[in-house]
């Protein structure tokens, strides 16, 4: 009988041992990302066919019988869909800012503006070498303004395909993580044993892999996870223990596409969507940047042509180069600069030419065509900052929401720390009384 | 059951705080700077309207200098005029005294001596140049207006019409008067100038003009001179006309930026006085977020625990 209560005591002791260890590992883990709170399962344990004689000989004590992970897969699932949606809202930001800067911050606007004052300022005093000159340093600024941005629109591309090819690296490495952890969740699905730190790390993958890509995860009841990317009709990223590979293609203008084990995917969130629409962004800039360089160097060469210089020879060619990466200014003096109509003598005050540059250059609308670019890409940055603004809200909503589902609360902790302290203590407690009642019987002469 | 996860009451709590800390750096960048948008992409609409304004800033300060260029010259053109209304007035007095019979000839050729002196006069008025070295009565060409022959003949080297120079919102005016505008005129139909009826003066006062008498020669050019006198006047009032024009469309030119000013300024322009009272607003926000939140997060059950 004594023994009977000792081993009573001894799986009273286990238990709450291991329920301690449960709660230290949540108090150790109340600040880990994605961390879920485990809480111990445990039953009565009766064994009457060992004893078989009594009711109350039946009694065995208390059995661990697991670690219960207490999480919610539909609100990680919410979690992961804002995120990836929060990513690529960021993403957004970042990706168009950039874009947007390359072509405001360049001051192609500002040196348009002072090459049309400078014009006009020439109109009032055609001969005057300074007034001339002062065209031909505005005309310069202006060529390698559009070439800054051009080259900052380079830069802003290849910064983001980089960020792609990297992020398909990682999405790669995930997905292979993923099988990997499936394949091993399959083999040992017993959350008493390892379980929770397998599922942890599958979920701390999809996690991750909300950061670069929407999809959608489906879990089988051994914990296994089926990934689709892009979404609920998506192709499997990956499913049980086999990983398909992602690649993606860049295109002449900077673009980029994505295909999964050679099929055409479409994704819409993740920062990978975001340096998809960022490409998209900066290939559009680019070439209505371009066309607006080679409208100016049409015009202004074409208005050259059409007039008589400073001499009274037929104007040449101010620019040279058809694109905003190679216009340059050719014109080596400002007396070069055509004013005066054609056959007008040498040193003629007509202004006749340069009021018809001066319209050419209204017409061809190259100041309201830099404005209306640089009015594209700032609103395509404004809406996405707004839409970054609510994205981040919902992520952070919806991750609330999970921690307040599955994270640690230390009050929690704290008191069940108390609880099972003061049940190990209590089974010490019968154990002692064992012991005497055993003594009580040695003494017994 | 639902608790309060710690992380998660951290997390948000940092969230708040950080919304609210953005809020409090975004107004303090706008009063620091004045300016509403640092960027485009804070207000594309309004930044473009600015954008606008900025270039019809450039072209605005462009014509205010063109206006007051235009204005040098035409003033120029005006004292320049006055002096050749004042030397025709000068060889009429001597033409009159010519025409009178009680000189001799001899008398006579001395005042076309004088007459040639005033004759050098005007040529070197009608070859005048500008401030920036351009002849006042050539039109756009850029040498003397006037070119004089071995025998002192004066012809017109300039061009037909004066230059025009824009002002700005679709206004412009012509900066000078052409040697012509000034110089020809007719008599009784016959198409003439002033130089030539002047060298003619004084070559006739002087004997040496045939078919003709030193005094009957100062008799017929006095109705020319007095043509002439008309004509030079006439080109002064044209000049004095354009040089009101010229002040006018600078009135306006500064009531346009004036404008713009005021319109950029509504557009892009931080309201110093709305952003401090925001930014007070939402600095107590932050301060109370802050404060709440050191007390919720010292109370822990484990800190009672002892």
């Amino acid at each position: 009988m004594t023994s009977q209560l000792l081993s009573i005591a001894a799986s009273g002791l286990a238990a709450s041992s291991a329920a301690l260890n449960i709660t230290a590992q949540n108090i150790a883990n109340a600040s880990t990302a994605g961390y879920v709170r485990e809480t111990i399962n445990q039953s009565e344990l009766n064994t009457p066919e060992n004893t078989g004689v009594t009711n109350a000989m039946a009694l065995s004590g208390v059995h661990v019988t697991g670690v219960n992970r207490d999480v919610s897969t539909y609100l990680q699932g919410q979690v992961y869909a804002t995120g990836s949606a929060a990513a690529a809202a960021d993403g957004n930001v970042t990706n168009l800012t950039n874009v947007g800067n390359a072509v405001e911050q360049s001051n192609v606007y500002d040196s348009i503006t002072s090459f049309q004052g400078a014009l006009e300022s020439l109109g009032a005093n055609p001969t005057n070498a300074s007034l001339r000159e002062s065209v031909l340093a505005d005309a310069q600024n202006m060529a390698q303004s559009f070439n800054l941005a051009s080259n900052s629109l380079a830069t802003a591309q290849s910064g983001m395909q980089t960020d792609a090819s990297g992020g398909v690296t990682q999405i790669n490495q995930l997905a292979n993580n993923l099988a990997q952890i499936n394949q091993q969740i399959a083999i040992d699905p017993n959350p008493a044993n390892n379980g929770a730190g397998l599922l942890d790390q599958r979920d701390a993958a999809l996690t991750s892999l909300s950061k670069l890509t929407n999809f959608n995860a489906s879990y089988a009841a051994n914990g296994t996870v089926t990934v689709q990317m892009g979404g609920n009709s998506g192709p499997n990223l990956v499913s049980g223990g086999t990983a398909t590979a992602l690649a993606s293609a860049t295109a002449a203008n900077g673009t980029i596409s994505f295909t999964l084990g050679g099929t055409a995917l479409s994704i819409t969130g993740g920062s990978l969507s975001a340096d998809q629409n960022g490409l998209a962004a900066a290939a559009t800039a680019t070439t209505s940047l371009n066309s607006i360089a080679s409208s100016l160097i049409t015009t202004v060469n074409t208005a050259q042509a059409a007039g008589a210089d400073l001499t009274g020879a037929t104007g040449a060619a101010m620019f040279s180069g058809t694109t905003a990466g190679n216009i340059a200014v050719t014109m080596t003096s400002g007396n070069q600069i055509a004013t005066a109509a054609t056959g007008s003598a040498a040193g003629s005050q007509d202004i006749t030419n340069l009021n018809a540059m001066q319209s050419a250059l209204n017409t061809a609308g190259i100041a309201t065509n830099t404005n209306s670019l640089i009015f594209t890409t700032s609103s395509a940055t404004a809406s996405a900052t707004t839409a970054q603004t609510a994205q981040d809200a919902i992520s952070t909503q919806a991750q609330s929401q999970l921690a307040a589902q599955s994270g640690v609360d230390l009050n929690t902790e704290a008191a069940n720390l108390l609880q099972y302290q003061q049940a190990f203590q209590a089974s010490g407690k019968v154990i002692q009384a064992a012991d005497t009642m055993f003594q009580q019987l040695i003494g017994i002469t | 059951m639902t608790t309060v996860s710690t992380s998660g009451f951290y997390d948000s709590a940092t969230f708040n705080m950080n919304t609210l800390q953005k809020q409090v750096d975004k107004l303090q960048t706008e009063i620091a700077t004045g300016n509403q948008y640092a960027s485009a992409a804070d207000n594309p609409t309004a930044t473009a309207q600015m954008r606008s304004l900025q270039l019809q800033d450039a072209i605005g300060t462009a014509d205010t200098q063109n206006a007051n260029t235009a204005s040098t010259s035409l003033s120029l053109a005006d004292s320049t005029l006055s002096e050749v209304t004042s030397t025709i007035q000068q060889i009429q007095t001597l033409a009159q005294q010519a025409a009178s019979s009680t000189l001799t000839d001899t008398q006579r050729a001395s005042i076309g001596t004088q007459v040639g002196q005033l004759y050098t006069n005007l040529t070197n008025l009608a070859n005048t140049q500008d401030t920036n070295g351009n002849p006042l009565f050539g039109g756009n060409a850029s040498g003397p207006a006037y070119t004089l022959d071995a025998s002192g003949n004066a012809t017109y080297a300039g061009s037909a019409t004066a230059n025009t120079v824009s002002l700005g919102a679709g206004l412009s005016v012509t900066t000078g008067v052409t040697g012509p505008q000034v110089f020809n005129f007719s008599v009784g139909g016959t198409a003439t100038n002033l130089l030539s009826v002047v060298q003619n003066l004084a070559t006739s006062l002087q004997g040496g003009t045939a078919g003709t008498t030193p005094q009957a020669a100062a008799q017929a050019a006095l109705n020319q001179l007095s043509a002439g006198l008309t004509q030079a006047t006439t080109a002064q009032t044209l000049i004095g006309a354009r040089e009101n024009w010229v002040t006018t469309t600078t009135n306006v030119q500064s009531k346009l930026t004036t404008q713009r000013a005021t319109e950029e300024s509504n557009l892009g322009s931080t309201d110093i006085s709305s952003a401090v009272s925001q930014m007070q607003q939402t600095m107590v926000a932050l301060q109370a977020a802050q404060a709440s939140f050191v007390k919720v997060s010292g109370m822990s059950l484990f800190s009672m625990l002892q």
